[in-house]
């Protein structure tokens, strides 16, 4: 699995302008006609929207990250949706490998055929700190873009989440395949 | 029927990295940007209905270059508006193999496609709903800014082409680009600089 990111432009934020919520700054800071994040799938893009499906799933994926980057070992499931997808995660771990066990649904009728190609291999196997860098290209750059506009997070709980994806982020050592300059 | 605003072929290009001057001499297109394209790792996607198609800058592109300018300029070339109004594109490459049946007049463009090898094998997928109809002007938008990496590239690696068809194929692609009013739909308010 590997993630690409977009160059998506980021929308200044009025100044004043306070969110009480984490996820919402997502709809402020991103356009929907933009650049998106793909997710490739034993080589099958996903389209991951900056502004709606991060908005929906990042504190999903900020929790999923979280507990594996924790635990040393462990299970977990995360449920995620994309324009076109639902998406269930059961996944695996221990110290050094990660496994995920997918599900793909279609959101509409025509894209069934794509969901059935992706559920074509449904098992995804990797390194598990592999699997934690391409996800911190990702929190990366969402970090770097709340600071860019200094997104004022009132309610403390809220502002945790921020903190706690850029503390991962930092102890991640190294960028996802596509971000490394080392060949490999 | 697919949602609407899904309907259609819209390209998100891909970050070129590390082009340096180096003034080398190519025979063809295809060999110039196998060479400048060398180091890319972010893929181009061509989002066809909805479904992401991913193409390689060092696989994939090169070997389609050609293709898509003789394409663009029977689009965009204002003698052969009246005359010409279809064509036909087999791109293959390393990854691909895919067809596409244009038809268009002065407002509108369809595309058949028929898709017979993709990484990842999802070619039902597309040829579920390989046929899209959008405006013409559109279409040519979404290449706008590919073209600009083109020569982009080209311009800061120095060098030249020798074969002479070749050659007059890149001065195609300046016309090309001139002639597109505007980038894509993703790229509409973004200074986009690399």
């Amino acid at each position: 699995m590997i993630i690409q990111l977009g160059h998506p432009q980021v929308n200044p934020i009025p100044e004043g302008k306070v969110f009480s919520a984490f996820q919402d700054v997502f709809l402020d800071l991103f356009k929907s006609e933009e650049e998106a994040i793909y997710l490739y799938w034993h080589k099958i893009p996903i389209r991951i929207r900056y502004r709606e499906d991060l908005y929906a799933n990042m504190q999903l994926f900020l929790a999923m990250i979280r507990l594996i980057f924790k635990e040393n070992h462990g299970a977990t499931k995360v449920d995620f949706m994309t324009e076109l997808l639902f998406i269930h995660w059961d996944i695996y771990w221990t110290s050094h490998h990660i496994r995920i066990e997918a599900r793909f649904t279609d959101t509409e009728d025509a894209y069934t055929p794509y969901a059935d190609a992706l559920n074509q291999q449904t098992t995804l196997e990797m390194d598990r700190y592999a699997f934690q860098r391409e996800w911190k290209s990702l929190f990366h750059q969402i970090v770097m873009a709340f600071q860019t506009v200094q997104v004022n997070i009132t309610d403390p709980k809220e502002l945790k989440k921020l903190e706690v994806m850029q503390k991962i982020e930092q102890k991640i050592p190294k960028f996802g395949k596509l971000y490394t300059l080392d060949a490999s | 029927m697919i949602t609407s605003h899904l309907s259609g072929c819209y390209l998100q290009v891909g970050l070129i990295e590390n082009i340096k001057p180096e003034n080398k001499s190519f025979a063809s297109l295809r060999e110039t940007y196998q060479y400048l394209f060398r180091r890319n790792r972010e893929f181009a996607l061509l989002l066809w209905n909805g479904i992401p198609v991913r193409l390689s800058y060092v696989w994939d592109i090169p070997w389609m270059i050609e293709k898509i300018i003789i394409l663009l300029d029977k689009l965009t070339d204002e003698n052969e508006l009246d005359t010409e109004t279809h064509h036909h594109c087999y791109f293959q490459t390393k990854n691909l193999k895919f067809n596409w049946y244009l038809e268009w007049n002065s407002e509108a463009i369809e595309v058949d496609s028929f898709w017979e090898k993709i990484p990842g094998n999802y070619e039902t997928a597309l040829n579920s709903l390989g046929h899209i109809k959008m405006m013409k002007q559109e279409f040519l938008y979404e290449w706008k800014l590919l073209l600009e990496q083109l020569i982009r590239a080209f311009q800061d690696a120095g060098g030249r082409i020798y074969e002479s068809e070749q050659a007059d194929l890149f001065d195609m692609l300046l016309r090309i680009n001139q002639s597109i009013e505007q980038r894509g739909r993703y790229y509409r308010t973004n200074d986009y600089n690399s």
